[in-house]
C-alpha cells in the first residue's frame, strides 16, 4: 500500500507543471528534514520554510520520506561524522561550547553525534539533490512526459480523489 | 512567500500550544512516572502534577515510589513536592531549580496495591542497570550472604532431638567384634614379638661368642707360658701381641654390638607408647559410637551472623542503590576535558559542551526535606519528625565544583536520627559516603527479624551508628547497634512448651544486644562479617542443650571400651615386658662377656708383661752380681 502510494506520489509530481526550481528546493529541504533522526528545533524551522517559501510541498513530503529510510541506514556514517566534528577534532570545540550555550541553539540537538552528522550529510548532499533532482525533471519532463501520459495507469491515477485534490492544491 | 498560508501555520501552531497547555500536566505527569519508574525499578505514582506558566513552577501531590525489593511497601512517599524552574536558563535548555521543597516525606510505608512493574518494564530496568559496578557489588552482598550465613535448625528440631537424647540406650550400640581397639592388640602384640625376634636374631648374627672364644683361646696360649728363660719371653711376647691383637678385635665386636643396640633402641616402642596407642584406639571406638548413638551434631558459631546477617545485608544494599541512583544521574567525570560524553536514548551519543561561569545542564541547588519516620503499615504511632536539606543536585559537579550533601535530622523526647552524606564525583572514579546515626528506637521501629530463636521483645530501646564509604567499587561499610532494655515476651511458642522452654532458656538474663556488621573490600574480594555479644552466650547456651548428657554418654562408652579391652591389653603388656626384659638381659648378658673379655685380655697382658719384666730384672741383676764376683776375683789375684 504504501509502495503504491509513493509511486503515486512520484508519478504526480513527475505529471504536474510546477516549476523544477521548486520541486528540487522541496527535494532539498525534504531530504534535510528526512536525515535528521529526531524532531528538534530546525526540523520545525525548515518545516516552516517549506510551508511559507515558494517550495513544492508534495516533493519536500516525498523526500522526507525517502531520506527519512536512507537516513537509518546512513546513521552509523552519520554518528562517526558527529562523532569527529564534536568530540575528534578540537579546533571545533569552541565554537560548539559557544552554541552550547546560546539561547535556544541547545534546542536543536546539534550536540547529538547522529543529528550533527546527517545534517552535514544533507548540507553536502543539498546541490548534488538540487542539480541532480531538476536536471532529471526536465529530462523526463521532454522526453517521457507525453509517452507516459497515454499509459493506462497514468489515467487511473488522473481518476483518483487524491490525485485531484493534489492537483488542485497545486494550482 | 506563501502568505495565504501564514495564518493557517499560524492557527495550526497554536492550536498545537494550546493543546498542549491543556494536557501539558498529564503529559508530564506521564514522563516524570516513567522516569521515575526506569530510575528505581518499580511502580512509581503521582496524585497530581500541577504547572503554572507565570513562574513556571510545578507541583506535584502524592508521590509513592514503591520498593523493587518489597513491592507491598513504598520506599519512599512524599506528600507535597513544588519548585519552579528559572525562565532565562531554560532558553539554553539548562533547568536551574534554586529551590525545591519536599513536604511530607515518609519511609518503608505500606502499599495498597503491589508496586512491581510489568514483566516487559522490569526487563528494560534490568537491562539499563544490570552493567553498572554498584549493581555487581550488592549481587556480590548478596551472593556472599547466601553461602556465608548458616541456616540454624529449627528449634522443634532441637527439642525433638534433646527428647531423643534422653532415651538413647549405649548398649545396643556395643559389639565387641565391632570394637577395633580389640583388633587392633592383637596387631600389636603380634608386632611386638616379631620386632624382638628380628632384634634378638641381629645381635646373634654378630657372632659374639665366636669372638669372645677366639680371644680366651688366644688368652689361655698366654696363660700358658711361663717366663722362666730368656727364649721364653721372646714367645711370651708374641703371645702377648696376639692377646693385644684379640683385645682390639673384641672391642671392635663391642663397638658394632653398641651400635646396632643404639640402633634398635630407637625402634624399641616403650610401654608409655603402647599405652598411648591403646588411648587413641579407644577414643576413636568412642566416637564411632557416640555416631551410632545419632546424637545431633549442630554448628551454634556465629549466630549472630545466621539470625541478623540477611537482615543487614538488605539494609547495606538499600545504602548502595541510593548511591548507584546518584552515580547513574550525577556519573564521575572520567577525563579533565570540559566534554562530557553520555549516550543518547536515540541514537547517537549527547556531548556537552559547559562553560565555565555558566550553569550546568540541570541543577537544584536545594532541597528542603520534611518529613516523619512513622506512617501507614508501621507500628509506632509516633514517629520523629524530622527536616533537612539536599544541596547541588547537578548533572555536572566539577563545573559546579560542589559535590552532592545531604544532612537530614530529628528529634523527638528520647529519639534522634541524623542522616549526612557526600556524593563526591568530581573526579574519577568518585567518593560516596553516608553516615547515620539513630538513637531512640523502639524495638519495633528497629526490625528484628523472624526467627525461632528469637523470642517477641515487648521492651527495649535501639542505637544505630552507621557509616557507609564507597571509592569507586571499593565498599567500606561499618554499623554498630546496640539494643538495650530488651524485655522477651513469652507468647510466642505458648502452644509448644518444649520450644518455649528452650526459647526461655537461651535468652535468660539476655537484656542487651551489641552488634557489629562490617562489609569491606571489593566486589571480587568482600568481606562481610557480624560479631555480637550473643555469639558465645547463645552459643554456649545451645551447646548445653546436648553437652552434659552427651559427656555423660561418653564416659559411660568410654569405661564400657576400657573394661572390654582390659584383660587384652594387659596381657599384651605383660607379654611386652616379659620379651623386653628377655631382651635386656641378653644384650646386657653379652655386652658384659664383652667387657669381661676385654678386661681379662688386659689384665693377663699386663701380668704377663710384668712377669717377663721381673724376669729381666732378675736375670739382669744376676749377670751384674756374675761380673762383680768376676771382677773380684780378678782383683784378688792382682794383688796376690
Amino acid at each position: 500500500m504504501f509502495g503504491i502510494k509513493l509511486l503515486k506520489s512520484i508519478v504526480n509530481i513527475l505529471q504536474s507543471e510546477i516549476s523544477p526550481n521548486q520541486i528540487a528546493a522541496g527535494a532539498v529541504v525534504g531530504a534535510l528534514i528526512g536525515l535528521t533522526p529526531v524532531s528538534a528545533l530546525h526540523t520545525f524551522v525548515l518545516f516552516l520554510i517549506v510551508i511559507m517559501l515558494n517550495i513544492n510541498i508534495s516533493s519536500a513530503i516525498l523526500s522526507a520520506t525517502l531520506f527519512r529510510l536512507i537516513g537509518m541506514l546512513l546513521d552509523p556514517i552519520s554518528d562517526y561524522i558527529g562523532y569527529y566534528l564534536l568530540v575528534k577534532n578540537s579546533s571545533f570545540t569552541g565554537f560548539w561550547t559557544t552554541l552550547y550555550n546560546m539561547p535556544l541553539v541547545p534546542y536543536t540537538h546539534f550536540n547529538n553525534t547522529v543529528v550533527l552528522g546527517s545534517f552535514v550529510v544533507g548540507i553536502i548532499l543539498a546541490l548534488p539533490i538540487f542539480f541532480l533532482s531538476k536536471k532529471l525533471l526536465i529530462i523526463y519532463r521532454i522526453r517521457f512526459k507525453d509517452k507516459l501520459t497515454k499509459w493506462k495507469i497514468m489515467k487511473i491515477f488522473n481518476l483518483t480523489n487524491a490525485y485531484n485534490v493534489y492537483d488542485k492544491l497545486n494550482k | 512567500m506563501r502568505w495565504k498560508y501564514f495564518i493557517p501555520t499560524l492557527v495550526i501552531l497554536s492550536a498545537i500550544i494550546v493543546f498542549n497547555i491543556i494536557f501539558l500536566d498529564s503529559v508530564l505527569k506521564k514522563v516524570f512516572i516513567a522516569s521515575g519508574e526506569m530510575a528505581f525499578g518499580a511502580k512509581v505514582e503521582v496524585q497530581s502534577l500541577k504547572t503554572k506558566f507565570s513562574n513556571l513552577s510545578i507541583k506535584i501531590d502524592g508521590l509513592q515510589i514503591a520498593d523493587k525489593n518489597d513491592c507491598w511497601k513504598n520506599l519512599a512517599e512524599a506528600k507535597t513536592i513544588s519548585f519552579a524552574l528559572k525562565p532565562l536558563p531554560l532558553l539554553s535548555k539548562k533547568f536551574i531549580i534554586e529551590k525545591m521543597s519536599v513536604e511530607g516525606v515518609m519511609w518503608q510505608t505500606k502499599r495498597n496495591t503491589y508496586g512491581q512493574l510489568p514483566p516487559k518494564k522490569i526487563k528494560k530496568f534490568n537491562k539499563t542497570n544490570k552493567n553498572s559496578l554498584l549493581g555487581k557489588l550488592t549481587n556480590s552482598l548478596a551472593q556472599k550472604g547466601k553461602s556465608e550465613i548458616i541456616q540454624l535448625p529449627a528449634v522443634s528440631a532441637l527439642s525433638d532431638a534433646q527428647k531423643n537424647l534422653e532415651n538413647i540406650s549405649i548398649n545396643t550400640v556395643i559389639d565387641p567384634a565391632q570394637i577395633q581397639t580389640l583388633k587392633e592388640i592383637d596387631v600389636m602384640k603380634a608386632d611386638v614379638a616379631s620386632k624382638y625376634a628380628s632384634y634378638q636374631s641381629s645381635f646373634s648374627n654378630l657372632n659374639v661368642t665366636a669372638t669372645i672364644e677366639s680371644a680366651k683361646s688366644t688368652l689361655n696360649g698366654l696363660s700358658d707360658i711361663k717366663v722362666d728363660s730368656l727364649e721364653n719371653i721372646k714367645t711370651a711376647k708374641e703371645k702377648i701381641d696376639a692377646a693385644l691383637s684379640a683385645k682390639i678385635t673384641v672391642e671392635a665386636k663391642l663397638n658394632e654390638f653398641n651400635s646396632l643396640k643404639s640402633s634398635i633402641s630407637k625402634d624399641i616402642v616403650t610401654e608409655k607408647q603402647l599405652t598411648e596407642k591403646i588411648a587413641q584406639l579407644t577414643n576413636a571406638d568412642v566416637t564411632g559410637l557416640m555416631d551410632k548413638l545419632k546424637i545431633p551434631e549442630v554448628s551454634f558459631s556465629n549466630i549472630s551472623k545466621a539470625l541478623f546477617g540477611q537482615l543487614w545485608i538488605n539494609r547495606v544494599n538499600s545504602l548502595i542503590s541510593y548511591v548507584e541512583l546518584a552515580r547513574k544521574y550525577m556519573p564521575p567525570k572520567k577525563s579533565n576535558t570540559n566534554i562530557i560524553l553520555t549516550p543518547s536514548r536515540m541514537n547517537g551519543t549527547n556531548v556537552s559542551f559547559p562553560k565555565k561561569d555558566n550553569p550546568p545542564d540541570f541543577l537544584i541547588q536545594q532541597i528542603s526535606l520534611s518529613g516523619t519516620t512513622a506512617g501507614p503499615g508501621k507500628e509506632m504511632q509516633l514517629g520523629t519528625t524530622f527536616n533537612g536539606s539536599i544541596l547541588n543536585i547537578t548533572s555536572d559537579q566539577t563545573l559546579l565544583d560542589k559535590p552532592t550533601t545531604f544532612q537530614i535530622s530529628g528529634k523527638q523526647n528520647s529519639s534522634l536520627l541524623n542522616f549526612n552524606g557526600t556524593f563526591d564525583h568530581r573526579a574519577y572514579p568518585g567518593k560516596d559516603i553516608i553516615n547515620a546515626t539513630l538513637e531512640g528506637l523502639s524495638v519495633d521501629a528497629f526490625g528484628i527479624p523472624k526467627s525461632e530463636y528469637l523470642p517477641e521483645f515487648s521492651n527495649g530501646e535501639g542505637k544505630i551508628n552507621a557509616s557507609l564509604t564507597l571509592t569507586g567499587e571499593e565498599i567500606d561499610c561499618k554499623v554498630k547497634v546496640i539494643l538495650d532494655k530488651l524485655t522477651a515476651k513469652k507468647t510466642l511458642y505458648k502452644d509448644n512448651e518444649e520450644v518455649a522452654k528452650i526459647i526461655d532458656y537461651l535468652w535468660a538474663g539476655i537484656s542487651d544486644i551489641v552488634m557489629d556488621i562490617s562489609a569491606t573490600g571489593k566486589m571480587d574480594n568482600l568481606k562481610f562479617d557480624v560479631s555480637s555479644n550473643l555469639d558465645k552466650v547463645l552459643s554456649e547456651r545451645l551447646k548445653a542443650l546436648f553437652g552434659q548428657k552427651i559427656t555423660e554418654y561418653k564416659a559411660q562408652l568410654t569405661q564400657k571400651v576400657n573394661s572390654l579391652i582390659a584383660s587384652k591389653k594387659a596381657e599384651l603388656l605383660e607379654e611386652f615386658n616379659a620379651i623386653k626384659n628377655e631382651y635386656q638381659k641378653l644384650i646386657d648378658e653379652k655386652q658384659k662377656e664383652l667387657n669381661t673379655q676385654i678386661e681379662s685380655i688386659k689384665t693377663q697382658v699386663q701380668a704377663k708383661e710384668d712377669e717377663i719384666k721381673n724376669k729381666a730384672e732378675n736375670e739382669k741383676q744376676k749377670a751384674q752380681e756374675e761380673l762383680q764376683k768376676q771382677a773380684q776375683d780378678k782383683l784378688k789375684d792382682l794383688f796376690k
